[in-house]
């Protein structure tokens, strides 16, 4: 049995549908990220989980309880705010406590914990200072350290790094992946920013209108998004309707969509699947050069084919002579594409 | 040449408040210390080894820590009540529950008598009703009317200080405690009420304040009983004429307002730095609890706010004679023997001309002010509101002793009263203009000067027009306040030419029905045109959602 379960939850705030018959199950100790732009119900339904708002319908349950009508300070679980929502008044030590204090766990048993605690998110020597007095990178690690002080059954983060700048970010996140995995707890992430989202999570799900569009591994996410949303919202822009026979680029690609027998729907053409030099397999397209720019680990390619415009990232080390090579706009330049790496869409 | 002029404008309030403020305080100083010229410390002597010293004391401060529990404990609920829920007419609400703040001392102390007095609604009501011989609820001149009053004062300035402070709380840090396990009442006592400590703090030293320098309410509801510092003060000048004991209460009231002053900045400054994301998003009243706790806090409200209020209205109406508004009628007539030498209305008419020579001093010294210390940590900042910390009690009686001999003798001028009134409005008007003039961008009178114009078109084409409007907002507190003003007027005030207020005063000295009902109908109509300026004010503030609590204003 998973160890949480959300089937059919919805919610809305008066005429706006914030979370629409979601669905969702993370086994024990797997750490799943709800991926979204803004507004897309990632955070209600982290805050369904809970239980900080209550659910239209549907049912949420954690570790076999069914979790409707349980208020949230009963639920078992432990949650990272954004604003880290550590207490101003406490110390270090007082925040990491204050679960097990509610809990009137004894006084020697808390002492340990916090000991513990300090321990694992590295801060150790810091459990007297005042709140105000920590970094910012400081005041994350209490926060995760506070809430999971009292073992929670899930770890719930709203965007634990999203008030942190970029480099920061990026090295907070390998160290919080790792304390998730010593402790091997089960952790539903929220995030706006995919790399955050690729590099924390087990399986990412991307949240489109209050449900869930996809959930799978980073890496089939984005090889294998399953819609039109997912891929733009990966940023993969290149993608046509399959059912337009006159668009230059479905006539181009005729032969394969016609061993492929579709006629409807889109197809993706990844930016990583183009490249100058023909092989065995790869299918050839005509285009006229819009932009090219050098961008240091790839060069990126805009053309125009017919009346639409795509965009391309060349690998400048396999390419040869790609290096110091300049293109024109107006240029005719012929690429060969490979199929292997296009996407069929739904819709 | 236009320079020439504005380098002396500085001057103009330091020669101000040197003379009519420090010149008379430095007179009670020397009038306690040395009333012959040499030092002589019997006054203040008198003050540590005289019990009768030591009880008015212990009175004055027993009484406040009191009111100030019972203000807490009662406008908590309310404060919980205006920061979580939302519910229909909120804002209109809060804005009502303020006015009383604004009403002069001797409209509320009649407004309780009206009520609950011995001639009062409740108890003439419960007589006829029951045919009772005696009035049911005896508390005229006990200390629980006093109380009363003090709660009905302050409960506004508990309830907007912290309702907003609550508001700003992060709503998160409760969240976060729920997810920790916190049940609601854990969540109450562990982390709300640590949270609003400084704004608990800060409303309560601000009433502590208000009700150690109470003196209306307690002169005219106490009775012959009670006395604090203030109406002791008043008393010992007035009555017994000790005037070195008078001088040397005045001076231990200074020093004590003073220290509490600095105290109550320091709490303020605490929770002005607060700040805070995740604001807390009001939640509509739907369970039966919501309902209960709030229609159970607005039905305290209407019964500690509105009530005396309205019985004051009632009361001021003659219900028996055949002109119901007889008491109004008598404020025409010029009575042989009456308290006065001319017509009680006459005194609506110097009420507003006091104010509206207090209204221009208070606007020219309080600009000029603003200008000064428009720096910020300008030295000259704390002098300029100094006389929000000195009780108008002391301010009148050092106006009677200093200002009434050479060098400086206006004590048959028309102007001591106007006077006293600004000073009192100064820091009400400096705190109004200055967050408008800290606003002005400096380039934006640096782009007018590259453009051509000189320094006197700049402030005309620049600063006026961003002005004009805080000045207005300004002009009608000062004219409030001085409508109100009671403690220091009661000092200065001529008997031929009373105030509103020292008018009803007087009506309440004199015995009879036809007397009270006019100090009634006095009342009324002061508190309608002080009601008038602050709907005004609260109309011209609207847009602007400046710190809660800073503008309130002090009856000292």
């Amino acid at each position: 049995m998973s160890h949480l379960e959300i089937q059919s939850v919805s919610k809305s705030f008066g005429s706006t549908v914030a979370v629409d018959t979601a669905s969702l199950t993370l086994q024990q100790g797997e750490i799943v990220c709800l991926l979204g732009p803004s507004g897309c119900g990632k955070t209600t339904l982290l805050r369904l989980v809970a239980g900080l708002e209550a659910a239209d319908g549907g049912s949420i349950s954690l570790a076999g309880r069914n979790l409707v009508d349980v208020p949230t300070y009963q639920r078992g679980i432990g949650m990272m705010f954004q604003s880290y929502a550590l207490f101003p008044h406490m110390t270090v030590a007082e925040n990491i406590g204050y679960g097990l204090r509610m809990a009137h766990e004894p006084q020697e048993l808390i002492g340990q914990r916090i000991g513990e605690m300090l321990d694992l998110v590295d801060l150790n020597g810091l459990g007297d200072r005042q709140i105000d007095q920590l970094s910012g990178g400081q005041q994350q690690r209490v926060a995760l350290a506070r809430s999971l002080a009292t073992r929670p059954d899930i770890l719930l983060l709203d965007e634990p790094l999203g008030s942190l700048d970029r480099l920061l970010r990026e090295r907070l996140l390998d160290q919080l992946k790792v304390i998730l995995k010593k402790v091997g707890v089960t952790a539903l992430y929220v995030t706006h920013d995919q790399s955050e989202a690729f590099g924390i999570g087990d399986r990412v799900a991307v949240m489109n209108r209050g449900s869930i569009e996809q959930i799978a591994p980073p890496h089939e996410i984005f090889t294998r998004p399953k819609s039109r949303f997912v891929a733009n919202f990966l940023g993969l822009s290149n993608v046509f309707d399959v059912s337009h026979p006159h668009s230059t680029i479905i006539q181009q690609l005729e032969p394969w969509l016609n061993d492929q027998g579709r006629n409807e729907g889109a197809v993706l053409i990844p930016p990583y699947a183009a490249s100058l030099t023909q092989r065995e397999g790869l299918l050839l397209l005509k285009t006229i050069v819009q932009g090219y720019s050098f961008r240091g680990r790839f060069a990126l390619l805009s053309c125009q084919v017919g009346e639409h415009e795509l965009a391309f990232s060349l690998d400048p080390y396999l390419e040869e002579g790609l290096i110091g090579r300049d293109f024109k706009p107006g240029d005719e330049l012929e690429l060969w594409l490979n199929p292997q790496h296009f996407v069929l869409l739904s819709h | 040449m236009k320079k020439n002029y504005t380098r002396f404008f500085p001057l103009i309030p330091l020669i101000f408040f040197g003379l009519f403020y420090f010149y008379p305080l430095g007179s009670i100083l020397k009038l306690s210390f040395a009333p012959e010229g040499k030092l002589q410390l019997d006054a203040a002597s008198k003050l540590i080894t005289d019990s009768y010293y030591l009880r008015t004391l212990w009175f004055t401060f027993w009484q406040a820590v009191v009111s100030t529990i019972l203000t807490l404990l009662l406008a908590l609920p309310a404060a919980y009540v205006f920061a979580t829920y939302d519910f229909r007419y909120k804002q209109t609400l809060r804005t009502i529950s303020t006015l009383p703040f604004v009403l002069p001392t001797v409209v509320v102390a009649n407004a309780f008598s009206a009520l609950i007095g011995p001639r009062g609604l409740v108890n003439t009501t419960a007589q006829q009703l029951f045919n009772l011989e005696e009035p049911p609820i005896d508390i005229d001149q006990t200390i629980w009317l006093i109380l009363l009053a003090h709660v009905f004062y302050n409960y506004s300035v508990v309830l907007r200080i912290v309702s907003a402070y609550w508001q700003r709380i992060n709503a998160e840090l409760t969240q976060a405690a729920e997810t920790l396990g916190a049940s609601p009442q854990q969540r109450f006592w562990t982390i709300t009420l640590p949270l609003l400590r400084p704004a608990l703090m800060a409303a309560g030293v601000l009433v502590f304040i208000f009700t150690f320098t109470s003196f209306g309410v307690v002169l005219l509801l106490g009775g012959p009983g009670f006395a604090t510092l203030e109406v002791e003060i008043y008393r010992q000048a007035v009555n017994i004429f000790d005037l070195p004991v008078a001088a040397a209460l005045s001076l231990f009231q200074i020093l004590f307002t003073f220290i509490l002053m600095a105290v109550y900045t320091r709490t303020q400054a605490r929770i002005a730095t607060q700040s805070s994301s995740t604001h807390m998003v009001a939640k509509p009243v739907t369970t039966w609890w919501d309902k209960v706790i709030v229609w159970g806090n607005l039905g305290v409200m209407f019964t500690l706010l509105a009530a005396p209020l309205l019985a004051l209205v009632l009361r001021s109406i003659s219900w028996v004679d055949s002109n119901p508004f007889l008491y109004y009628a008598k404020l025409f007539d010029n009575e042989r023997g009456s308290v006065f030498y001319v017509p009680p209305i006459e005194a609506v008419g110097n009420s507003l001309l006091y104010a509206g020579c207090a209204i221009v001093i208070a606007l020219i010294i309080g600009l000029i002010c603003a200008y000064l210390v428009v720096d910020k940590n300008n030295w000259l900042d704390p002098i300029f509101m100094l006389p929000l910390a000195t009780s108008a009690v002391t301010l009148g009686f050092g106006y009677i002793i200093a200002l009434d001999e050479p060098p400086l003798n206006l004590r048959n001028s028309f102007i001591l009263i106007p006077l006293a009134h600004a000073l009192v409005a100064i820091p009400f008007v400096i705190r109004t203009v200055l967050p408008a003039l800290r606003g002005i961008n400096p380039a934006v009178r640096e782009a007018a000067s590259t453009l051509g114009a000189d320094p006197t078109r700049i402030w005309l084409t620049i600063d006026w027009p961003l002005l004009r409007r805080v000045l207005l907002v300004a002009a009608v507190f000062a004219f409030t306040i001085s409508m109100g003003e009671f403690g220091a007027t009661i000092f200065v005030a001529r008997p031929d030419s009373p105030t509103m207020p020292t008018a009803i005063f007087r009506f309440l000295g004199r015995p009879g029905q036809v007397n009270f009902g006019q100090a009634l109908a006095m009342s009324t109509l002061l508190m309608f045109v002080c009601s008038a300026g602050f709907v005004l004010i609260e109309r011209l503030r609207l847009g602007d959602k400046s710190v809660d609590g800073s503008i309130d204003q002090g009856e000292f």
